[in-house]
């Protein structure tokens, strides 16, 4: 399909190409597209350090992916593959035209694995039950995966991964981005590790609070067929759309959200949780239409090196009060850190040693002075509490918070770097949240086994 | 069978039916008239009762708790060729294949913090610039003028969106054409509403907003490039509302149809909200006090002259149009087509359309019609010996709630100016005194573009007290040779800075000395205007000659302010005659002789009588010549009888 045709299906939809005929001619010509001058002219040379890239699943997660990659620098897309053929599938492939782009589009990942045989590595960001099969087949083509979290939205099918994972030998980074925030990494080796900044770890807490939000809705003349929908393991389009809120196709608020928070506390108090309890429920929304809980309030216990660390969670979905964050609290002070640039800070306690030194050595900022309003009179303020000092965390990034996470990737399947977050680190994440709606389900306190979280074979 | 076909006919014949087949394929697709298009002589408006649809082209069922505002491409253009439609003038900016014509006012991307007031268009306009060369894209363009930008053309072209943000047009929208901006007859229209939500970013939502019978609330600028619009909310940023639409549930029929009360004559309201202008004088008149023009009062509408087809190419009514502009229908709507008609005889005659009454211009000397546009003794405000101010719909934003309604914010248009243009006639123009900063490639200049001047130009002026109005900050030269020196000293751009205000170029001389000389580039920019014209009995001329042709009449020694942040000891100010072509000394001793031509009637009425008593007086004397001869002969006669 010639860039003009795309245009000019897009100004008069009546007589554009069928959805057959997109799929057919994307991936038949594509090749042919190489020698259009317009091409020509946006694209640049070929560079021994290009990597070529599929993205599969283009909805709004691969639409973030897809948004970093292209401020990555020898990132090239040749094929991207969605069932959403008329809208998701479209979309991103204009938009990757655009770019300069030289790809083709696919409605089925294995006809895309069948026909795109330059491949180096696959973005996956479609359902999470769909995690499984799509990694299986992309690390069966030898192709190294960038894989979205959740693992899976079950323990056994992050259990296919894994085992697809070592039987290919190809890297899988799961897509818990935070591993590779520039603000973590200066919590994590620099405040914690090297400074041991708040002393005895005793406490976490964290959550994501997002206000009430509608279902999401979709274009009708889009409409995705039944027989489609249904071949790709969908009842309908509502729920095609809102997946994320039914059992067999996704895991809920606390996999979607909490799991990039749960997956923190692993790192950060480098231990393994012990136990888990949770209360939750579907307190707010219809059931019929949302099957997996609303609200969930969980509870880890931590045996980590320096003693027991109590982890306390939530997720919320109907008050989006104080937003999303993870509270690290410790005899010595408490480290606060969020995806979220314009959240964060590190408070310490009357009694800890004063932190001058990190101060100087650039690990913090200076808290600023805050000068208490005099009351009227101008009395003396003799009061014994005070709130502790803030210090900022003195990075900035200001990036779209994916990059950095699949830069660390493509160095990776560059040989340049290590991966920040492997298949084995997604799966003891899997493992420890997807306890959580057990233990909302069970109502009970549910221990986790030391060897639950290594999978042997 | 395509063989048999070629063996049969020949190639050459297969190529040429191949090319007339096309031919006539591509003539009916041009002219693809939909069911709207079709004139069948009623002069009614049809009633349009229609469901709305979305850019989706999904109807918006009002029980579905519709998300999407409405599409004019796919609402209206369901019966009217949009593609058709998008030829109009008003949305072909930017596209070389529609001449520009007759200069208009150009956008003016003013900043008072930076010091800069700079003409921009897309049209190939002379003085002006184009948007990219000041570094502002498609989408920044439309984001900033889009307030008072009727959209298409380039505002919903996807060929001509940057890459860096293309993103942002897909939360954005594009800018489809709003139709309702002219046609909409319905008093609720609030075209404020369609400029807040242009200024917004909610592009795709601006029509729909202005319209009687919806609401939008929310803001695209806030939502991130991944923002889907079939979420209608940002999860983690509930601070950040995306653009939201709410309709009035009783505007909708039981088949989810709307009425859109449209007409083909559009009131003169849809047309003032972009095209209005306000006149600032010494003393501040109160509204009551400012006319209008005389053909809106007499009933007339805008689009009574400035007609189009479904086109939409509008006439825009200046002389000269129908060559420019290539519509021999141009021609008969300017001011002398109705007012004057053809002098044609073998056409029917066109004067006096809508009731045009014929001028007499009892004792103009015909001259003046050779060498002054109508406009020029009927148009614009009066002229004073000082110029005025004026203020546009386009360049201030007037209409919007929130603007500042100060009567010196920027931009500072000067008005009237009477320039002779290109082809030697005189018109009232509307002028503008560039001021921004540039750097010098050769002898030519370039302008800074919009981030350098916030992020360098502002924290160097360093003035906050031009917030409340949006005036000029007063910049001493001293000022003004500090920001050059941090500029130059800091070799952000390669070449000189300067600064270019009040029609020179400021820069620093090699002994580092502030350096101001004329330079092309700095001269002032003007556009001649039309409106509002004057009752006959309020034209130039109607007091007599004096009106013009006296040593202290503004239309020749006007004196022009030359705007400039700059200070100065006194105003500086040039003369009309600069702009009129004339030497003023010359026109000071043409005008003066006005002084004596009242008396050249007593002169000529008593040359007149002398002549008159010395031809008597010879008649006389010749008379009584003649009777001494005729008596002598007389005599002589009776003596030979004798």
């Amino acid at each position: 399909m010639s860039k003009n045709q795309l245009n000019q299906s897009h100004k008069t939809p009546s007589k554009s190409m069928d959805r057959r005929q997109f799929i057919r001619t994307t991936a038949t010509v594509g090749s042919a597209m190489f020698f259009a001058p317009m091409i020509m002219t946006r694209a640049r040379a070929n560079d021994s350090n290009d990597l070529h890239i599929a993205l599969l699943g283009a909805g709004a997660q691969g639409d973030v992916l897809m948004n970093a990659c292209l401020k990555i620098p020898n990132i090239r897309f040749k094929a991207v593959c969605d069932i959403w053929e008329e809208y998701n599938l479209k979309r991103a492939y204009r938009l990757l035209k655009k770019f300069g782009h030289e790809l083709n589009a696919y409605e089925d990942y294995r006809d895309m694995l069948a026909a795109e045989k330059g491949l180096d590595a696959v973005l996956i960001a479609t359902p999470d039950f769909w995690h499984a099969p799509h990694a299986e087949a992309c690390l069966q083509a030898g192709l190294h995966i960038y894989l979205e979290k959740e693992m899976s939205n079950t323990l056994e099918g992050a259990q296919r991964i894994v085992r697809a994972a070592r039987r290919s030998g190809k890297l899988v980074q799961v897509g818990h981005q935070r591993r590779s925030n520039p603000r973590y990494l200066h919590c994590y080796h620099t405040l914690l590790k090297k400074a041991g900044i708040l002393g005895r770890m005793t406490t976490v807490n964290g959550q994501w609070n997002r206000s009430v939000q509608p279902d999401l809705g979709w274009p009708e003349k889009y409409t995705i067929p039944r027989a489609t929908l249904r071949k790709y393991g969908f009842d309908s389009m509502h729920q095609f759309r809102n997946w994320r809120w039914f059992k067999g196709l996704g895991g809920g608020p606390i996999v979607d959200l909490g799991s990039h928070q749960i997956d923190i506390y692993n790192w950060f108090l480098e231990a393994l949780p012990k136990s888990v309890m949770a209360s939750g429920g579907i307190d707010y929304y219809d059931k019929a239409t949302h099957e997996w809980y609303d609200t969930v309030l969980a509870t880890y216990e931590y045996e980590t090196k320096g003693g027991m660390v109590r982890a306390f969670y939530q997720t919320i979905t109907t008050n989006s009060n104080q937003g999303y964050f993870e509270n690290f609290m410790g005899d010595q002070g408490t480290l606060q850190i969020s995806e979220s640039g314009s959240r964060g800070g590190i408070y310490r306690e009357q009694s800890a040693p004063i932190w001058d030194k990190w101060v100087e050595l650039g690990y913090m900022t200076a808290p600023k002075e805050e000068v208490p309003a005099a009351p009227d009179g101008a009395m003396l303020d003799v009061r014994e509490t005070i709130a502790p000092p803030k210090h900022d965390i003195p990075v900035q990034f200001n990036d779209p918070y994916h990059k950095p996470h699949l830069e660390n990737f493509f160095n990776a399947v560059r040989g340049k770097e290590t991966l920040n977050c492997p298949v084995d680190i997604g799966y003891e994440t899997a493992v420890a949240v997807l306890k959580v709606n057990e233990a909302v389900a069970s109502g009970r306190k549910l221990f986790f086994r030391p060897d639950e979280f290594v999978l042997k074979g | 069978m395509a063989t048999r076909w070629m063996r049969m006919f020949g190639n050459q014949w297969i190529g040429c039916a191949l090319l007339f087949f096309m031919f006539i394929v591509t003539q009916v697709i041009a002219q693809d008239k939909l069911i709207g298009d079709e004139f069948d002589g009623s002069r009614t408006t049809p009633i349009h009762v229609i469901r709305l649809i979305d850019q989706d082209s999904s109807v918006i069922w009002l029980d579905e708790q519709p998300l999407m505002p409405f599409s004019t491409k796919k609402t209206c253009g369901a019966c009217h060729n949009y593609e058709t439609i998008s030829q109009g003038w008003h949305f072909c900016a930017g596209d070389s294949a529609t001449p520009s014509g007759r200069p208009g006012q150009p956008w003016i991307y003013s900043d008072p913090y930076s010091l800069t007031q700079i003409p921009l268009t897309l049209r190939a306009w002379p003085g002006t610039f184009t948007p990219q060369q000041i570094g502002m894209d498609i989408f920044d363009y439309v984001a900033t003028f889009g307030r008072h930008l009727p959209g298409g053309g380039i505002a919903e072209d996807e060929e001509a969106q940057s890459l860096e943000k293309i993103w942002r047009w897909r939360v954005s929208g594009t800018a489809e054409i709003n139709c309702l901006a002219c046609h909409d007859a319905e008093r609720a229209h609030d075209a404020s509403q369609y400029a807040l939500n242009m200024l917004r970013q909610n592009f795709r939502w601006a029509p729909t907003a202005a319209a009687g019978f919806a609401t939008v609330r929310g803001m695209s600028a806030d939502l991130p490039d991944n923002y889907d619009i079939y979420a209608g909310t940002v999860p983690d940023q509930p601070q950040k509302l995306p653009p939201q639409v709410t309709y009035q549930a009783h505007r909708f029929n039981e088949r989810s149809e709307v009425f859109f009360d449209l007409t083909r004559h559009v009131p003169v309201e849809r047309c003032y909200f972009c095209h209005s202008g306000h006149t600032i004088h010494p003393e501040p008149k109160e509204r009551w006090q400012h006319g209008e023009d005389v053909h809106v009062k007499s009933g007339m509408l805008c689009v009574d002259c400035h007609r189009h087809g479904l086109d939409h190419r509008m006439v825009r009514g200046y002389e000269g149009e129908a060559l420019a502009a290539g519509n021999p229908q141009a021609e008969a709507l300017t001011c002398r087509g109705c007012h004057l008609g053809n002098q044609d005889a073998t056409l029917p005659p066109m004067q006096g359309r809508s009731g045009a009454p014929k001028p007499i211009h009892r004792g103009i000397p015909p001259l003046h019609f050779d060498k002054l546009s109508c406009t020029t003794c009927h148009s614009g405000p009066w002229p004073e010996r000082q110029s005025l101010f004026v203020k546009t719909s386009q360049a201030h934003a007037l209409g919007l709630p929130k603007a500042s309604k100060s009567e010196s914010a920027l931009p500072h248009i000067i008005t009237p100016i009477y320039i002779q243009q290109e082809n030697g006639i005189i018109a009232p123009h509307h002028l503008l005194w560039p001021s921004f900063w540039a750097e010098f490639e050769g002898d030519s200049i370039k302008p800074l573009s919009i981030a350098m001047l916030n992020t360098l130009i502002a924290p160097l002026v360093g003035h906050e007290d031009s917030l409340a109005v949006g005036d000029w900050p007063a910049v001493s030269d001293s000022l003004l040779l500090s920001i050059l020196e941090a500029l130059d000293s800091s070799a952000v751009v390669g070449g000189q800075i300067a600064y270019i205000s009040g029609g020179q170029v400021h820069r620093l001389n090699e002994q580092g000395k502030l350096l101001s000389t004329k330079h092309a580039a700095a001269v002032s920019v003007a556009w001649p205007f039309a409106h509002d014209v004057r009752p006959a009995a309020q034209s130039l001329g109607i007091r007599g000659c004096e009106d013009c042709h006296s040593t202290n009449a503004p239309f020749y020694f006007g004196n022009i302010t030359v705007d400039s942040p700059l200070l100065r000891a006194a105003p500086l100010t040039v003369s009309m005659t600069k702009y009129l072509n004339k030497n003023k000394a010359a026109s000071w001793l043409f005008s003066f002789s006005f002084f004596f031509r009242p008396w050249l009637k007593y002169l000529i009425i008593f040359c007149c009588i002398i002549i008159f008593a010395l031809i008597t007086l010879y008649a006389f004397k010749g008379l009584a010549r003649f009777m001494v001869i005729l008596s002598i002969e007389t005599e002589n006669k009776v003596k030979r009888k004798v």
